[in-house]
């Protein structure tokens, strides 16, 4: 037994000191009942675990993707056009929901409806825009309510 | 969970059919679900009728498709297969609807529209 005990830390030397070091302070961790961590991996864990945790953003990039596939189904979008597209789609969000926010407010209704939403769309778009997307709003309306 | 289970079996059950996305519903690309909940979320109103983010996705899908449309032909007149910024900014500024859409937005990376002032052209006629 006493030759086998010496010949782990000889193998474990080459490698390097450090681990050889950990290994008291990390033996005494399973006694919580957490396994021991690979002489590899040991001094990374703490990183990858890091690494692996992200914060999902939410964006429109996927829908415009499809939009796009539907007008044109050769042509491609860089990042940064998707970029820019996403931050209009969100531009335009917040414009439509704050005037409609507004319009909610001056009539002391507590609801935004799909007539708020059609105001706003007349008042913040412009001209043949806003009768063009007023139409395609109420043609989705219809078509939501009958199915 | 056992409760939303069953109401899920049984209406797959009894209808037969799989159950449909709003935005299948109405026809529609962009994520009504996701535009309902910011809109319930950011404290825009009280209340947000259900129709309400329908027509919003509706109208947020229509002006994606008329950029990109225009975009897209204005990458193909330039021999690209890829929508870059300045296919977007070349799209807005000769529009004019959407220039006034969009007059006080800054579009990253995309130069500027081509134009010589009068007076700094050459004289043509010079008596």
């Amino acid at each position: 037994m006493a030759p086998k005990a010496e010949k782990k830390p000889a193998e474990k030397t080459p490698a390097s000191e450090k681990p050889s070091d950990e290994k008291p302070p990390a033996e005494k961790k399973p006694k919580a009942g957490k396994k021991l961590p690979p002489k590899d991996v040991g001094p990374g864990i703490g990183e990858k675990k890091k690494k692996k945790v992200k914060k999902s953003s939410e964006t429109y990039k996927i829908y415009i993707f499809k939009v796009l596939k539907q007008v044109h189904p050769d042509i491609g979008i860089s990042s940064k056009a998707m970029g820019i597209m996403n931050s209009f789609i969100n531009d335009i969000f917040e414009k439509l929901a704050q005037e409609s926010s507004k319009l909610a407010r001056y009539n002391k209704k507590p609801t935004i409806t799909s007539r708020e939403i059609q105001t706003a769309v007349r008042l913040v778009l412009p001209g043949e825009l806003a009768k063009h997307a007023v139409s395609e709003g109420t043609k989705a309306v219809t078509k939501f309510t009958s199915s | 969970m056992a409760a939303k289970g069953k109401t899920l079996a049984s209406d797959s059950a009894a209808s037969g059919k799989k159950s449909l996305s709003r935005s299948q519903k109405a026809g529609l690309q962009f994520p009504i679900g996701r535009i309902a909940r910011f809109l319930r979320n950011r404290k825009y109103a009280q209340h947000i009728g259900t129709e309400a983010t329908v027509f919003l996705a509706a109208v947020l899908e229509y002006l994606a498709t008329e950029v990109l449309e225009i975009a897209g032909n204005v990458a193909r007149d330039n021999k690209r297969l890829r929508i870059i910024p300045r296919h977007i900014q070349l799209t807005v500024r000769h529009d004019e609807e959407l220039n006034t859409l969009l007059d006080d937005v800054t579009i990253c990376s995309s130069g500027v529209i081509p134009k010589n002032h009068n007076n700094l052209l050459r004289i043509q006629n010079v008596c």
